[in-house]
């Protein structure tokens, strides 16, 4: 154990999987166990606050059977790659279980989508954490478990089961790459602690690394919804109830991220995926086009957002694949901007479809005339997504494409000076539908739950902060990252 | 401690089924109590084979040497099956409760586990053939149990034919080895020269595949254990089907098969029972027939593992094996009690009958569900603890075949989700207007859950059951 | 003198703050007028004192300290453009040439924003100045439009977007070049870049300052700003984008010397083209005024190659002032081009739902595989128990055979 406050990485996950329970033993309002279970968020991210202010807490262990070689312990970690990813997740949790107060108020047992959403925040939180191979493996399948009894129990329309399917199997594909390179990996390496393992397989010959990273790569790019594994993104978002799709977009896409950068990048080191780069840098640039593309033809305002997330995740990939620190802070970034201005936009259409009962593109128009707040909302993230300056796309875009450019890929760098106009290709088409004038005069819109407005009105404000926070923001995240020449 | 000889287990087996007859015959309606004494004999023939401690030797009536002898895999799988078994008496209790005869069911229990346990403890062709055929025998009967209906009459009988097919092959062979080594012990002391021993060999093998369903002789499976009660598919295919692969592997490793020839055969024969088996059960709506499949896809995998160890000759896949087959055991058998428990209370028999169970029954939904997330490979239960196992194992082997062979599984292992989801699905499925549920008998839900909480602590914390099964692959293949 | 620099900059910003508050009264326009031709005269003053004052922003973006530099070359353009204020708010202080409130208040972000692009020293400072003018003149262009044509106004962002990137993609090259975002310093070490990086950033930069000085097929918004009737085209056509693209190529003189006489060749294709062009729109005779803003700014693509276009880009706002005021804008229907615009874009959703539709056919083929598979395996099983027996046979066929096989190879 050490660092100060290392009791606090096994409480925060504990605390998440009690409040779980505990959600469950009184089965009375929807309201007593929204309170509980946003309480229980923001309770267990106190002890990590603790960890992470000033100084970086790292390896913490907690090892009750480590007697087997090779076998595993209960190791838990904090440390500069994980702090980003941590505090994006606490964010984006905390808009989310806001939000829930005022949307779960009508499902049914409210307090069993309260309890498994708890348990996806405490999956995707043991993930971050995990120091062992096997327990992150353990986490990422009850994440999926989680979300996957989340979207078939509470999900819209009469697709949710298949919807469910589908996601079910596409993850599984990749988690069953990641178990098959994550076995190898334990076996050759002796050791199923991430870096001693990566450490003891340096010398390994090059095509054995890079068939490994190749099918690491793969396994987490399936989770971030990389073109053409994507296809699970857009139903699952558009069925799932909006705390859910939330978390989905804000956090669980960054878990694919954060397994790149832990496993792949950092563990095997630039050096070994040098000939994996060009291909890799080639399907972040088909995702963000692909993703903006299909964007532009979407006639739902769920699957309209939820595409921008694959042509987001497409600058994210493509920031990793640049293989170098600037990369990955650009990255690392982007995806803390991602989940902030995902989540705002998320929120507030979630707010424009309770008040109108309209759910299509071709119902917006006029909003930004009916409710001038939620359409304002939008318009920011979109905008923010855009990369206009001064907000939080622009700060990461020209650092991605400063990595791009430094990467030595020249036609594919300059290549990815075209993805941001289709990004504002689709931004505009909603900005523009919604300062439409309509045929008709539209019926008067309701007020929404107020727990709904009042977390979106948080997000907006957060996204701003952000975004003007931008350089200092951008510069804590270089420092926090290890510096990935130096793994060499 | 005196080590008991290794016969108590299967005396106190054999006594006990006559003990239970008797009883059984003086109060014929009393199945509670017949249950709970055949569970007490089964836990006690488990305290007698566990106490039994170094290898134990019982002098054989037909060749010099023992009949008897106590190694580690055949400890593992024998406590494997008395578990299992334990907990299906106890369950038996309450679902036998509408069927008649309950004298002959309890009784036949016993000698079938009793005929398991000798045949893994056997150590000689001779034992080992009379235990097989005990097993057997008693499960043909035990499968046709319902005999008022037609199907369950069809089922039995085609699985005799089949049964009993694969065990004249087996005791051919056995005479073919013996006429040309003019030995029945195990180990063989060697190999004969000439074409007798191994065309001995073959026909052994090819009688305990035909007995274990590996493809292509796999399609008496699922009409077997989709007509049986399911009490007793849940021991068949948990325990008495992959027994026979162990026996296989025994044997070949005692025989002095043609180690890496056999091994890639069976890793062949595996991945094709991975397919048809994955595969097959994906068209099927009937729920006991879809867990038959599913047995003869997760045999498979087994032969995979196995095949792989034999062929390369390396311990590690064998032991993979051994915790896919233990798992397997445990996992199956909670499936076949859960859906059992939905068909006595709610008469489901097809996919669709399984609507609005998870509302009207959720403790027993709840545990189908765990059982098949368990078979589909979700941590924390111990399918994933084998997956991991057995993709850990073939890291170590270095070998392009192994490679594509570990790709077949993970792929196999995907379609498989394409059958297992869509049931859990049913079962989470709303319909508008919910029937009341029933009660259900503590007879049935307590076995159940014990081997639920058996199943998962397997799954968090399988290191003692990977050490016994890494000594076990050790000493079957002298390594 | 630095407080000097900090007010060119914010002087505009400040009033257009105080024409939103109180932009209704009757003397704010005069009072405004007033403020700033006082200013102006006290900026000619520095300009003919030569003095190069400079106010630190602080370091705001990559840990460089970035400034507001009143450098030589940028003087007369901040007159020019305090100057074409004037005439501006001249124009609106007689009642029939009245704007919309909110017309002032953009105009006036507009121009400080244009000279905060012309005077901070620093790339990324610069393109962020950049992109704010265009979305200031967009903002400018939907104001004057009808509210039915608001919302295609928008789609004017996108060339100039464009043309920002374009401009992104320079100033990284540079930067990496010589390893710091001051642009005096990157512009120094611009000729040391490999040829073909110094033809792209030629190329891009071309690029850009073709789409900001309003060229075909980008001159949309050009048109649409020279056809507002009210007075604010005289600054969005003649400082926003289009004085900054000239003033962009000018600076960037020593790449483009650098480049090789590729870039001449190029140049005077294109000016050929843009000449027939333009010859063809003025004997039209529609949008006169912005056909000649745009064979005005024509010219200024010459201004990265030929050095002497001192006198060219000191005349720029000027020249282009009388020409809107020779030629009154028409308001007529501007929709065109971003009528086009949003038509494209629709085509090109329609064709991402079939694409989407296609991917998922072909999915959807791959994973019914299996289950077809298992139909064809089917059948093979529901034959009789004789034939499931006679297949199991093969096996046994196929275990003799490895058998002896195998222990044939064993020693």
């Amino acid at each position: 154990m050490t660092g100060p406050w290392a009791p606090g990485l096994v409480l925060a996950p504990a605390l998440l999987l009690v409040a779980s329970a505990a959600v469950l033993l009184r089965p009375g309002s929807a309201r007593r166990a929204g309170a509980l279970s946003l309480l229980a968020v923001l309770l267990s991210a106190l002890p990590l606050t603790a960890a992470w202010v000033g100084r970086r807490c790292d390896v913490i262990l907690w090892a009750p059977g480590t007697a087997e070689p090779g076998g595993t312990a209960l190791a838990l970690r904090l440390d500069g790659l994980s702090i980003p990813f941590v505090a994006n997740l606490f964010a984006v949790s905390l808009l989310a279980f806001w939000y829930a107060l005022g949307y779960l108020e009508r499902v049914r047992r409210p307090e069993w989508c309260y309890s498994l959403l708890l348990v996806f925040v405490a999956s995707m939180l043991g993930g971050l954490l995990a120091d062992d191979l096997l327990l992150f493996l353990v986490s990422w399948e009850a994440m999926l478990l989680a979300s996957a009894l989340l979207l078939v129990g509470w999900g819209e329309g009469p697709r949710a089961s298949a919807v469910t399917l589908r996601y079910f199997i596409y993850s599984q594909g990749g988690s069953l790459l990641l178990i098959a390179a994550m076995a190898w990996l334990a076996h050759t390496s002796g050791s199923t602690q991430p870096e001693a393992a990566f450490r003891a397989i340096r010398h390994q010959p090059l095509p054995v690394l890079q068939s490994l990273g190749a099918m690491l790569f793969v396994g987490f790019a399936v989770k971030m919804a990389i073109v053409p594994v994507h296809g699970w993104l857009p139903d699952a978002h558009a069925i799932a109830p909006m705390p859910v799709t939330i978390l989905l977009a804000g956090a669980m896409l960054a878990m694919g991220a954060y397994g790149m950068l832990r496993f792949a990048l950092l563990g095997l080191g630039p050096a070994a995926l040098m000939p994996l780069q060009a291909p890799l840098m080639a399907l972040g640039l088909v995702s963000q086009v692909y993703g903006a593309w299909q964007s532009l033809g979407q006639r739902d305002l769920k699957r309209f957002i939820a595409y921008s997330s694959v042509s987001q995740m497409g600058y994210v990939l493509f920031g990793i694949a640049a293989l170098s620190s600037a990369g990955a802070s650009a990255s690392v970034h982007h995806i803390l901007g991602h989940g902030l201005v995902k989540s705002l936009l998320f929120m507030a259409a979630g707010v424009v479809i309770a008040s109108t009962s309209r759910r299509r593109m071709s119902g917006m128009a006029a909003i930004g005339r009916l409710l001038p707040v939620p359409a304002l909302s939008l318009s920011i993230g979109l905008a923010a997504t855009a990369g206009f300056p001064p907000l939080l796309g622009f700060h990461t875009e020209w650092r991605l494409l400063l990595a791009g450019l430094e990467a030595g890929h020249p036609l594919l760098a300059a290549g990815a000076f075209a993805a941001p106009v289709a990004t504002l290709a689709y931004a505009l088409v909603l900005v523009a539908r919604m300062m439409e004038c309509p045929a008709h005069e539209p019926p008067a819109p309701v007020a929404a739950p107020r727990p709904m407005r009042v977390s979106t009105g948080l997000a907006l404000a957060l996204v701003l902060l952000a975004g003007f926070l931008g350089g200092p923001l951008g510069r804590w995240i270089a420092d926090l990252l290890p510096e990935m020449e130096a793994v060499l | 401690m005196n080590p008991m000889p290794a016969i108590v287990p299967i005396a106190i087996l054999g006594a006990g089924s006559t003990v239970v007859y008797l009883v059984a015959r003086v109060a014929p309606r009393r199945t509670s109590l017949l249950a709970a004494l055949t569970a007490s004999i089964m836990a006690a023939a488990l305290g007698a084979l566990l106490s039994s401690g170094p290898p134990n030797r019982v002098p054989s009536i037909v060749s010099p040497g023992e009949a008897l002898f106590l190694e580690p895999g055949g400890c593992l799988i024998a406590s494997t099956a008395l578990v299992l078994g334990t907990i299906v008496a106890l369950y038996s209790a309450r679902y036998l409760a509408l069927d008649r005869h309950p004298d002959r069911y309890f009784p036949l229990l016993l000698l079938m586990l009793a005929g398991t346990v000798g045949a893994t403890l056997a150590s000689d062709l001779f034992t080992l053939y009379l235990f097989v055929v005990l097993t057997n025998g008693a499960s043909y009967v035990l499968v046709a149990f319902r005999r008022e209906t037609e199907t369950a009459i069809e089922a039995g009988f085609k699985y005799a034919i089949t049964g009993t097919m694969g065990s004249m092959f087996l005791l051919a062979g056995i005479a073919l080895v013996f006429r040309d080594t003019g030995s029945l012990s195990l180990p063989m002391p060697a190999a004969a020269p000439g074409t007798g021993h191994q065309l001995g060999l073959g026909l052994i093998t090819f009688g305990l595949l035909v007995k274990a369903a590996v493809f292509p002789a796999h399609t008496w499976l699922p009409d077997a254990h989709g007509r049986a009660p399911s009490s007793i598919s849940a021991l068949l295919s948990g325990i008495i089907v992959p027994l026979h692969i162990y026996l296989l592997v025994k044997l070949a490793m005692a025989l002095h098969a043609p180690q890496p020839a056999l091994g890639w055969l069976l890793t062949a024969l595996g991945a094709g029972s991975l397919i048809a088996g994955n595969v097959l059960a994906l068209r099927q709506s009937y729920g006991k027939r879809l867990l038959g499949y599913s047995t003869i896809a997760q045999v498979g995998y087994m032969c995979l593992a196995f095949g792989l160890g034999m062929a390369l000759g390396q311990p590690e896949p064998i032991a993979a094996g051994f915790l896919l087959l233990v798992g397997h055991a445990l996992l199956k058998g909670l499936a076949f009690l859960a859906k059992g428990s939905l068909h006595l209370y709610y008469g489901a028999t097809t996919l669709n009958d399984l609507t609005d169970l998870g509302r009207r029954a959720p403790l027993a939904s709840g545990l189908l569900s765990a059982a098949l997330l368990g078979l589909a490979g979700m941590p924390p239960l111990p399918g994933f603890a084998g997956k991991f196992a057995l993709l850990w194992a073939i890291a170590g082997l270095d070998s392009r075949a192994a490679y594509a062979v570990a790709a077949l599984f993970l792929l196999g292992s995907l379609v498989s989700l394409g059958y297992y989801l869509p049931l859990i699905g049913r079962l989470l499925h709303r319909a508008p207007q919910t029937a009341p549920g029933h009660r259900h008998s503590r007879w049935i839900h307590l076995p159940m859950v014990g081997l639920a909480a058996l199943t998962l602590l397997l799954g968090v914390w399988p290191w003692p059951v990977w050490r016994m099964a890494l000594e076990a692959a050790r000493f079957l293949g002298g390594w | 003198m630095n407080l000097l620099v900090w007010a060119v900059v914010l002087l505009p910003l400040g009033l257009a703050f105080a024409s939103g508050l109180w932009g209704a009264h009757q003397r704010v326009r005069p009072l405004m007028f007033g403020l700033l031709g006082a200013f102006t005269l006290a900026l000619v003053a520095l300009w003919a004192s030569g003095e190069e004052p400079v106010a630190r922003l602080g370091d705001l973006l990559a840990g460089e300290p970035v400034n507001l530099r009143w450098t030589g070359p940028a003087a007369p353009l901040v007159v020019a453009i305090y100057a074409a204020l004037l005439v501006y708010i001249g124009r609106t202080l007689r009642p029939m040439e009245e704007s919309p409130p909110a017309s002032l208040a953009i105009v006036l972000a507009l121009s400080s924003m244009a000279i905060a692009a012309l005077l901070v020293d620093d790339l990324l400072a610069r393109v962020i100045a950049l992109d704010l003018v265009s979305v200031t003149v967009v903002a400018l262009l939907t104001v004057h439009s009808p509210a039915s044509a608001r919302a295609p106004a928008l789609w004017h962002y996108v060339p100039l977007r464009v043309a920002d990137l374009c401009f992104l993609y320079v100033a990284l090259q540079l930067w990496r070049g010589t390893d710091t975002p001051t642009i005096s310093v990157a512009l120094a070490g611009a000729a040391d870049h490999p040829r073909g990086q110094l033809l792209a950033v030629t190329a891009a930069a071309l690029g850009a300052a073709w789409i900001k000085l309003g060229l075909p097929p980008f001159s949309g918004w050009l048109m649409a700003a020279s056809r507002m009737r009210s007075p604010a085209r005289l600054t969005a056509a003649a400082f926003g984008p289009p004085l900054l693209g000239a003033y962009l190529l000018s600076r960037l003189a020593p790449a483009f010397a650098a480049a090789g006489p590729a870039v001449g060749i190029a140049l005077a294709l294109a000016s050929g083209f843009l000449l027939l062009w333009g010859i063809r729109n003025v004997r039209r005779g529609a949008d006169r005024a912005g056909t000649l803003l745009a064979l005005h700014g024509a010219l200024g693509l010459w201004s990265g190659l030929t050095p002497a276009s001192g006198l060219y880009i000191l005349s720029f706002v000027p020249v282009r002032v009388v020409i809107l005021l020779l030629y009154p804008g028409t308001d007529a229907a501007p929709a065109a081009a971003t009528n086009q615009a949003a038509r494209l874009v629709d085509r090109l959703g329609h064709l991402a739902l079939t694409a989407e539709a296609e991917l998922e056919a072909g999915i959807g083929r791959l994973t019914r595989a299996p289950e077809a598979l298992g139909t064809h395996l089917q059948r093979a099983h529901r034959g009789r128990l004789r034939e499931n027996l006679l297949w199991a046979l093969l096996a046994l066929f196929a275990i003799l055979l490895t058998l002896l096989v195998g222990a044939g190879g064993a020693p």
